[in-house]
């Protein structure tokens, strides 16, 4: 091996393990966020990993009030003032990609993570 | 030194590649058509995706607009040629006259455009949780029927019968997902899209990995659980209608949202019915006649269409999976 090939393979090191260390603070990423928006705008992002125990959130909806409640499992929507209830029906969402819609009241709550670890492209619902 | 040097700039130059090629990936969800539409691009630049995307979903707008029942929207448009009911001709929008010109040939009587009077009846009795009686239903029934409305195709026109009112909640979602589909497969910005509208599914393009593109399909008595999993490529469309979408329960009993036409009550044979086919209209349109359909009529009808396949849930939970999807459909264990 000559002088320049050692370091060759140096530089080489160096750079998958400066790769390696990036990649690997992204671990964090696959940690579940909640995501509650409203139309287009997003009104809260919650690291699930960080709550101590069941919170409540109170959206400011067209026809009144929703209550999403949350824990570091997940989150469901406790009440809201839509004609059909279905958001509340859905009961709790836990799993990234799954999404609780309240379509009259413009709302969506979601379960995502950076590093998207779905299944499936969508869910036909 | 040269070589080291030499080597270096190959691999810069590589990984350099990578960044520069990285396939950039865009989520867009809006509420519209009384749903919730979201459109997942990839392609070369934010930016592209951003602005294929944004002209993707005004044209959902649009003929969200154009299909509306319940509000005013321009003169042409359903709500206002519903309002000229038994007045003569009315002009009708241009996405408004092809969806109606698409179905009406079908002349299929399980399929019925003209059930607003028998909605407008279910819609009142689920805000205040009661249920119609027989004869609030069958006198709304007696204002429905395709007879009850033609088109002059030359004149873009619609002419209605004295009470007569169309909905389109049957297939509208369907042709805005498909529309759209094939305004973003002509948009060269785009790679690959995704295209779900409430229930309605368009996959365009290949992944970078080659891999099919997974498609979940609800368990309708479990919303956190998935029935199982189709596999599909380029193009396919898949549509699901069901009867844990839209409904009320009184005295135990499920009042959902798709009316048998020949009756004007709900379609009590299956849990949901999904099909798979090329046209996101033609899933929407059939996933909505087959709901109405007894198992065995529903699988006969697939069965001789080879374009058609359909995984159909009857009211005990058994699945049924046409032949054409048995290699594509993977039950959730």
């Amino acid at each position: 091996m000559r002088k320049n090939d050692f370091w060759l393979i140096l530089v080489l090191l160096v750079l998958a393990a400066g790769s390696w260390f990036l990649f690997r603070s992204d671990s964090t990423a696959r940690d579940k966020v909640l995501v509650v928006r409203k139309d287009q705008q997003v009104l809260q992002r919650i690291e699930l990993k960080k709550v101590t125990s069941e919170t409540k959130l109170i959206v400011p909806v067209e026809h009144g009030e929703m209550v999403i409640a949350y824990d570091r499992e997940g989150g469901r929507v406790l009440s809201s003032p839509c004609p059909d209830q279905v958001c509340v029906h859905q009961g709790k969402i836990t799993r990234s990609g799954q999404t609780i819609a309240c379509v009259p009241e413009k709302v969506l709550v979601t379960i995502t993570t950076a590093a998207k670890e779905n299944d499936h492209d969508a869910i036909l619902r | 030194m040269k070589k080291l040097l030499a080597s270096l700039l190959v691999f810069s130059s590589l990984t350099c590649a990578g960044c520069f090629f990285q396939t950039e990936k865009h989520e867009d969800t809006r509420f519209m058509m009384d749903t919730i539409v979201t459109i997942t691009t990839t392609g070369d630049s934010q930016k592209d995706l951003t602005d294929a995307t944004n002209d993707a979903l005004q044209l959902f707008q649009t003929i969200a607009n154009q299909t509306d029942p319940y509000t005013a929207q321009g003169p042409e448009d359903l709500y206002a040629v519903n309002q000229s009911a038994g007045k003569g001709p009315h002009k009708a929008s241009p996405y408004l006259m092809d969806i109606l010109s698409k179905v009406q040939p079908m002349g299929n009587r399980d399929l019925d455009l003209t059930l607003g009077p028998v909605i407008q009846v279910w819609n009142a009795h689920k805000e205040a949780k009661t249920v119609p009686s027989q004869e609030e239903v069958a006198q709304a029934l007696a204002k429905t029927g395709p007879e009850k409305y033609t088109l002059d195709t030359a004149a873009n026109t619609v002419t209605l019968a004295p009470g007569a009112q169309l909905d389109l909640g049957a297939v509208a979602k369907g042709y805005a997902v498909e529309q759209t589909a094939d305004l973003l497969s002509r948009d060269k910005r785009i790679k690959t899209a995704l295209i779900n509208a409430g229930g309605n599914i368009k996959v365009l393009g290949t992944k970078d990995d080659g891999s099919p593109w997974k498609i979940g399909i609800q368990d309708p008595r479990n919303p956190q659980k998935i029935l199982g999993t189709l596999a599909v490529k380029d193009g396919t469309a898949i549509a699901t209608s069901g009867d844990y979408q839209r409904y009320y329960e009184v005295d135990g009993k499920r009042y959902h949202h798709i009316l048998d036409p020949q009756t004007g009550w709900p379609a009590w044979h299956a849990r949901s019915v999904t099909v798979v086919t090329h046209s996101a209209f033609w899933a929407d349109y059939y996933s909505t006649l087959l709901f109405v359909l007894p198992e065995d009529k529903a699988m006969a009808l697939v069965e001789k269409d080879p374009n058609l396949e359909m995984l159909y849930v009857d009211l005990e939970g058994k699945t049924y999976v046409s032949s054409g999807l048995k290699d594509i459909y993977t039950p959730e264990k």
